[in-house]
């Protein structure tokens, strides 16, 4: 290898495992620790496409935004910053649009969102599962979103009519207010 | 004919009996020796094995991808990685396996990030995702200075450039490329920049395998740019679409003009017929294209037939006239080069 080949060679290859290594662990670490928040999910279908079999997810929440900002939509692709809070059943509601540096009071979560051409986008709008996994996941009512601090939100799994779990692998159901 | 074709015509019309067919073969090295059959078996285990372990890849992906865990299924993205940068790493300097080892890490490097994508669902847009691909490219690229990976480079950088156009903040001030509708301004641009650094670093005494890269951008910009001026020339942007102004049909043609005045400048110097071929039948479309948008009935139609054939045969002529020109008179540094 060249002189100058070798320490290119060795510069991305450490950048290129540092970068995406970190992307993951810092995804992992909004599974991990992020607000977990319980989103009631649109009439839904498992489909089966190339990748295996997946639902399509459609939310009440984006419903709800779009009808609210079309009337005067934002430029497709702009980020939307969004107060959530939670009613009585543990699921989460629309409060308002949140203020560049706006303290949130107690209870309260910030949830960032995409606007497209067609109106507003949670990050996931599909929930890939093993092939022949499909009646069970027909049960989904719910998806449970992990939040992290800065409002970025990850799809961490789904959850049936009494807001438990739904395992990706069968094994024995658990709340998602106390395990999502 | 080849060679091989006359013995056997020689064989099956009778003036050659089989032991003389057998010595011909052996002596101009047509019959397979003991070498050869070595290497062709080599070769076929090397395929058949590389189509086993494509095959075990799929189905493990087909069958078992969406049970495993999170974290094993971008473990498993990033230990092919590994392997291949140990592959690049290990394999001999300047060899076409070191070569082709960095192509695979870039591509990899794509199917990495496409990977994590799938498995967290960040909600990032396609261009962002070809973007950072092309960040991660380009050392590798830079490494091998390899066309065939240079050529994956300007793919991944054209269409993060093609999924970016619609969230361009001067978008709507110029609108959107599409297939039948504007243009994709900052694809041109780079496609240009590309060729001329191309043509910057290639010799003009390349040998033809080595000039695939600027002639498949040539071909591109060619396409794109005339499939553009002719849809403004024939009017079909503001009949069909009712989606173009006057400005940028304008800015399209006089784009076109430019590049059609540049190539046949340079290319005439430079001794590429293919590349000088193509703004001449650029041309050609164009001015077919503007007709045809300005006649109406029937009976322009064998007017613009012999235009077309008229102008194919001009073009065909000067290009005949090129060739011979410059076969007769070859380059001084193709002239140094051949020797």
């Amino acid at each position: 290898m060249m002189r100058w080949r070798l320490p290119l060679f060795i510069i991305a290859a450490v950048i290129t495992l540092l970068f995406l290594n970190g992307i993951v662990w810092r995804h992992e670490q909004t599974l991990a620790q992020g607000h977990a928040v319980l989103l009631p999910l649109r009439p839904v279908d498992p489909r089966s496409l190339m990748q295996g079999d997946y639902m399509a997810l459609d939310y009440q929440l984006t419903q709800q935004l779009t009808h609210d900002l079309m009337a005067a939509p934002p430029a497709a692709g702009q980020a939307l910053a969004i107060v959530l809070g939670t009613d009585s059943d543990g699921v989460a509601q629309f409060l308002r649009m949140a203020k560049p540096g706006e303290q949130l009071q107690a209870g309260e979560t910030l949830v960032r969102l995409k606007w497209e051409d067609n109106g507003a986008h949670l990050p996931s709008n599909s929930y890939f599962f093993a092939e022949g996994e499909a009646t069970r996941f027909a049960q989904a009512r719910y998806a449970i979103f992990r939040v992290a601090s800065d409002g970025t939100a990850l799809l961490a799994g789904l959850a049936d009519e009494r807001h438990n779990t739904i395992p990706d692998r069968l094994q024995a159901p658990t709340s998602a207010h106390s395990n999502p | 004919m080849n060679a091989r074709s006359i013995l056997d015509h020689w064989q099956d019309s009778g003036e050659l009996d089989q032991a003389g067919y057998r010595r011909a073969l052996l002596a101009l090295h047509l019959a397979p020796d003991t070498e050869r059959w070595r290497q062709l078996a080599a070769r076929l285990l090397l395929v058949g094995g590389a189509l086993c372990l494509l095959a075990g890849v799929l189905m493990a992906f087909a069958s078992n991808w969406l049970t495993w865990p999170r974290l094993m299924r971008v473990g498993i993205a990033e230990a092919g990685w590994l392997a291949l940068l140990a592959w690049a790493f290990f394999a001999r300097p300047d060899s076409d396996g070191r070569r082709w080892a960095l192509f695979a890490v870039a591509a990899m490097s794509g199917i990495w990030l496409a990977v994590i994508g799938q498995t967290y669902q960040t909600g990032a847009d396609t261009w962002q995702l070809f973007a950072l691909w092309a960040a991660l490219a380009l050392p590798w690229a830079l490494l091998a200075n390899f066309a065939p990976l240079w050529g994956l480079w300007i793919v991944i950088v054209s269409l993060a450039l093609q999924l970016w156009l619609p969230h361009a903040p001067w978008r709507p001030a110029l609108s959107a490329w599409s297939l039948f509708d504007e243009i994709n301004l900052p694809l041109i641009g780079f496609w240009l920049a590309a060729l001329a650094l191309a043509e910057r670093l290639q010799s003009a005494a390349a040998p033809w395998t080595a000039r695939i890269l600027p002639r498949l951008l040539g071909l591109a910009l060619a396409l794109l740019l005339t499939v553009q001026a002719s849809m403004v020339l024939a009017g079909e942007h503001q009949h069909v679409f009712n989606l173009s102004s006057s400005t940028s049909g304008a800015v399209i043609v006089s784009l076109w003009l430019a590049c059609v005045l540049a190539a046949l400048y340079f290319y005439l110097r430079r001794r590429d017929l293919l590349l000088l071929a193509l703004p001449l039948f650029s041309v050609w479309v164009a001015v077919l294209a503007w007709v045809v948008g300005a006649a109406h009935g029937d009976d322009w139609l064998y007017p613009v037939s012999i235009l077309a054939i008229a102008g194919l045969g001009l073009i065909g002529w000067w290009l005949h006239g090129r060739n011979q020109a410059w076969q007769a008179a070859p380059l001084p540094a193709l002239t140094e080069a051949a020797q």
